[in-house]
């Protein structure tokens, strides 16, 4: 019984100890200035020994004793030393510490720093001119102007030996270079770059250039893949020029192009065509660029899987099957380079090649754009065709050299679709294909079913379960799979719907938008406009002269069109939401240019200021 | 074994009770307004730098954002002419506009409204409303009581920051606003001020030479019975008007603004501990900043009519979201005062007197937590009681001599 409660009190006493805030002790000053502790009775528990004392925190408190720092317990004794000149907040488990330096009118400098764990040993001595904050488990550290990385662990997993270090990204790889130099603007060049992960070296700093493959994606379906060359790569040299950057990191493409930017104007314009880019990087392969030709891929764990000393460029590897080209501009003379039995092939410098997909590599011939497919030994698994599109959902649209007519190909160069349609659209649209015979167009599935019977001048690409079609007189409407008019054929042009079964849609008649309510089978309001967008979350973008603004479903205003740009549209709807407002007035827009206006801020103190530049 | 039990429930009790007076949250209370404006010196170093880092440093939270479009400007400081300052106030009809803003007046219609009032003055919205249109007695009450308590506690803070080079020692500072002195000094009826611009001030040493010299001055806006009155019934439209907005436009010098009084930093305790070395903004606007902070905690010790009223965060212990930023020392003292409402009119009451406990000041100073600053990391100030009865959260405390 004895020894249980000998246990339960220990257990209570060691509960208290652990507890986040100490309840009972408080820092307290004596008349001659000197701090100590106090308890909740307010008698003293720790003397007035320190010029500065800090709360307990999970058991320990900081203090000043004479001009040192250091940390006691709640039994007043030192956990290490108290020798420091300057001392950070424990963060898991390890407080940076700093020894020498002095303080001068407010400024510490000239100290080397360090880490201590909760006892109070030197895990990493202070000998570092500068560690900085960590970062998904890493800072840097810094001696003589040179750079390392330590884990919040204190492990050194570089050493400071380099000229600069990036930040470990989302894949758990940091760059480092151990040579270069510093510009006026504080971007790195002339640097040799490595590459490190969490857990060791992947490359040595031996290259000018690397990166991550990624892909650009414009909209509407388009999608261009980086060639990894070492001119100009926007997404990976933005990251390697700055210390402490990511080398993943999507946001550098649009940040990389607007350096180019020299005013507003420029920077608007760029963001306006480049904002909506989606970048989406591939997180298996780093290219690595040593010198001008000499050309590596490495997979991420750090193993080569692809080198040439001539190389000009190359693809993210697909299928295992690496796009390269020797030469460059128009004189790209592509090869494929085969990663598991390490073997090249090509076609000779007439043709353009695309990277794999669907286990097939398209060959297209510059001069007559006709198409063939190969395998991944450079075999031809198809003849030649006039036309070909690319693999999607393991399916291709060709057209037959011999009969002219076009058909649909699987993967292994087999019709799913005979060749028997005069034209059609380039690809399949959720599942659906628009195709012509006879003069006429109709709309067919995967399995050459018709969908849209063949009476139509001509058809879109299926959108959202809609078609758009053109009448014999040269009208558009829409119709849905099941033929329905959806919208009356009396349009010279109709925006392509980004929604299923929208009430709204924005048809053209002469030369300008209109809104048709298909609840009301008539127009929505009689308001017209250049251009629009369409309706999101009950708002339209419209364009009146040249000027951009926003309209609500029942035509009404939101925000005057009196912007210059989207972005700036895009400005005036945040501020709008800032002032809590539903709609921004002439004078709300006036207000907000003057508050981007530069030259308000320019006047001086014997100008008398004009009134368009007064908010009031 | 009873014993035991008892321990231990005490612990858990007590375990709860550590945050029980730390679970209230910050209740809205009413702020004064502040438009701040800084006079920048085109022919010294660092100006272009020292204007943008000015327009991204915020309004104390413990203000309401008055600002107008325009809040740098630039002088030379070679300028003999000592009135210009005075004359660029009136000519740019600052108090005016400040009066505009109140009421959110659309320079182009003349329209008006009280949507600001309502908000900053924490008015019952539908309230307000229909006493304004009904026209009663505690309508107009309840205007009084805006006027008095909002729209008279809006201040023009001025900040005249300059870098100053070693080599340039004994230069005259504030040359601009030595005859604001002047004006202060028969406004007031006291001559306090009359040495205002003829000394330099205490300098920041600052890494690589860098010095900063902050003067702060400031002005209240004149709102006043006659003023007001004159402006519901002259200016103020909640529809548009041609006639009121030319009318207002003719009439804009019938606002006015009043000197009240001025600071110089002191500065000796920054600190680029923290500091990206290598990105001189983030060194510049931690010596502006600090300095602005400092200059403005002085002006609320020194005049009434600046100082902030804070709510208290929680009672057991006492504590607030105030530090060393608005100036708290361990010799500082606060008022507690009970909010109390009387048909529409706000009265603040003396209930107690506390003080902060040494150790537990919180460091907000801007930056402290990356300098490692001891008290950086509290989040409020806990403060003991000196005398009064009982407190409860929300009440508010300002700061007493």
């Amino acid at each position: 019984m004895k020894f249980r409660q000998r246990t339960l009190i220990f257990l209570s006493a060691a509960l208290m100890t652990l507890g986040l805030y100490a309840q009972d002790l408080e820092p307290d000053v004596n008349d001659k200035g000197k701090f100590g502790y106090v308890n909740s009775a307010g008698a003293v528990v720790i003397k007035y020994d320190y010029s500065e004392a800090g709360p307990f925190e999970n058991g320990l408190a900081k203090v000043k004793k004479g001009k040192k720092y250091g940390y006691i317990n709640e039994q007043g004794q030192p956990v290490g030393k108290i020798k420091y000149s300057y001392v950070m907040p424990f963060v898991n488990g390890y407080s940076r510490v700093a020894v020498g330096g002095k303080t001068k009118d407010g400024i510490f400098d000239g100290g080397k720093w360090g880490f201590i764990d909760r006892n109070g040993n030197e895990v990493i001595p202070p000998v570092y001119d500068e560690i900085g904050n960590f970062v998904n488990g890493f800072a840097y550290i810094m001696k003589g102007a040179k750079y390392g990385l330590v884990s919040e662990d204190c492990r050194i997993v570089l050493q400071a030996e380099n000229v600069a270090v990036g930040e470990f990204d989302k894949n758990g790889l940091c760059w480092y270079a151990e040579s270069g130099k510093f510009d006026d603007k504080d971007n790195l060049t002339d640097a040799k770059y490595g590459l490190i992960s969490q857990t060791g070296h992947v490359l040595k700093p031996k290259y000018k250039s690397l990166g991550y493959f990624y892909t650009i994606d414009i909209g509407g379906g388009d999608k261009v893949d980086f060639e990894a060359s070492g001119e100009v790569d926007n997404m990976n040299f933005f990251s390697l020029r700055k210390k402490n950057s990511q080398l993943y990191n999507e946001n550098c493409f649009l940040d990389a192009l607007l350096i180019s930017a020299e005013n507003d104007a420029q920077r608007d314009s760029i963001t306006r065509q480049y904002g909506q880019i989606k970048i989406s990087a591939y997180d298996g392969y780093i290219y690595a660029i040593e010198k001008e030709g000499r050309f590596a891929v490495f997979s991420q764990d750090g193993k080569k899987v692809f080198e040439d000393n001539s190389v000009g460029g190359a693809y993210c590897p697909v299928d295992g099957v690496i796009l390269a080209y020797y030469g460059s501009g128009d004189r790209k003379n592509y090869f494929y380079y085969n990663i598991e039995t390490q073997k090249s092939f090509s076609f000779g410098a007439e043709y353009i090649l695309s990277s794999f997909s669907y286990g097939l590599g398209r060959v297209e011939h510059k001069g007559n754009k006709s198409v063939f497919f190969v395998n991944k030994h450079g075999d031809m698994v198809t003849p030649t065709y006039p036309f070909a599109n690319k693999f999607e959902d393991g399916i291709c649209v060709v057209k037959d050299a011999a009969s002219g007519k076009v058909g649909v190909i699987d993967n292994n160069g087999r019709n799913v679709i005979e060749f028997k349609y005069d034209d059609a659209q380039k690809s399949f649209a959720e599942g659906y294909l628009g195709v012509s015979m006879n003069g006429k167009w109709g709309v067919i599935d995967k399995n050459d079913k018709s969908i849209v019977p063949f009476k139509y001048a001509f058809v879109t690409n299926v959108s959202n379960g809609w078609v758009g079609a053109k009448d014999k007189s040269g009208k558009f409407g829409y119709i849905n799979l099941d033929s329905e008019i959806m919208v009356p054929f009396i349009w010279d042009d109709l925006k392509i719907i980004s929604e299923k079964e929208p009430r709204y849609v924005w048809g053209k008649k002469e030369n300008k938008w209109y809104c048709y309510d298909r609840q009301n089978n008539g127009y929505a309001f009689e308001r017209c406009f250049d251009n629009v967008n369409n309706f999101e979350n009950g708002f339209a973008t419209v364009m009146l002269n040249n000027k951009y603004g926003k309209i609500n479903t029942k035509g009404e205003t939101v925000v005057v069109p009196l912007l210059d740009s989207a972005s700036e549209l895009q400005q005036a709807l945040l501020y709008m939401e800032h002032l809590g407002k539903k709609n921004m007035t002439e004078t709300d827009i006036l207000r907000m240019k003057i508050y981007s206006d530069p030259t308000v801020n320019g006047y001086r103190i014997t100008d008398t200021i004009p009134s368009e530049k007064w908010d009031f | 074994m009873k014993n035991i039990v008892l321990l231990l429930f005490a612990l858990v009790v007590g375990a709860g009770n550590i945050f029980a007076g730390n679970e209230g949250k910050e209740e809205d209370y009413r702020r004064s307004s502040m438009y701040s404006i800084l006079i920048k010196h085109d022919d010294q170093k660092f100006s272009k730098e020292i204007g943008e880092v000015f327009l991204n440093i915020p309004t104390p939270d413990k203000y309401n954002d008055h600002n107008l479009s325009v809040r740098v400007i630039s002088v030379n400081s070679k300028v003999k002419d000592e009135n210009v300052f005075n004359e660029f106030i009136e000519k740019n009809a600052i108090a005016s506009r400040m009066v505009s803003r109140w009421f959110n007046r659309d320079p182009y219609t003349g329209e008006c409204n009280v949507e600001l009032v309502k908000s900053r003055g924490l008015y019952n919205a539908s309230e307000f409303d229909k006493e304004l249109a009904s026209q009663s007695i505690r309508g107009k009450a309840i205007l009084e009581d805006a006027g008095e308590d909002l729209i008279s506690n809006t201040f023009l803070v001025v900040n005249d920051i300059r870098y100053l080079d070693r080599e340039k020692a004994g230069q005259t500072a504030g040359a601009v606003f030595r005859i604001l002195g002047t004006v202060a000094d028969a406004a007031l009826g006291t001559d306090s001020f009359s040495d205002l611009g003829n000394t330099m001030g205490t300098m920041m040493e600052t890494l690589k030479g860098f010095k900063v010299l902050v003067n702060t001055y400031l002005y209240q806006l004149v709102w006043d019975e006659e003023t007001s009155a004159t402006f519901y019934k002259m200016y103020y439209s909640s529809v548009p008007d041609v006639e009121k907005v030319k009318a207002f436009n003719a009439n804009r010098d019938k606002f006015r603004l009043q000197y009240v009084g001025s600071q110089k930093s002191s500065g000796k305790d920054v600190s680029f501990i923290g500091v990206n070395l290598s990105d001189p903004h983030v060194m510049i606007r931690k010596a502006c900043q600090r300095a602005i902070d400092e200059n403005i905690a002085s002006l609320q010790k020194s005049f009434e009519v600046f100082k902030v009223k804070t709510p208290l965060l929680g009672v057991e212990p006492i504590t607030a979201y105030i530090g060393m930023k608005e100036g708290i020392t361990v010799d500082s003292r606060f008022e507690v005062l009970e909010v109390v409402e009387n048909d529409g009119k706000r009265e603040y009451n003396r209930v107690g007197i506390i003080k902060p406990v040494p150790g537990m000041i919180w460091d907000n100073r801007y930056m402290a937590t990356e300098e490692g600053a001891v008290g950086s990391e509290l989040g409020f100030t806990t403060f003991k009681k000196v005398s009064g009865r009982d407190f409860y959260p929300g009440m508010l405390i300002r700061e007493i001599k």
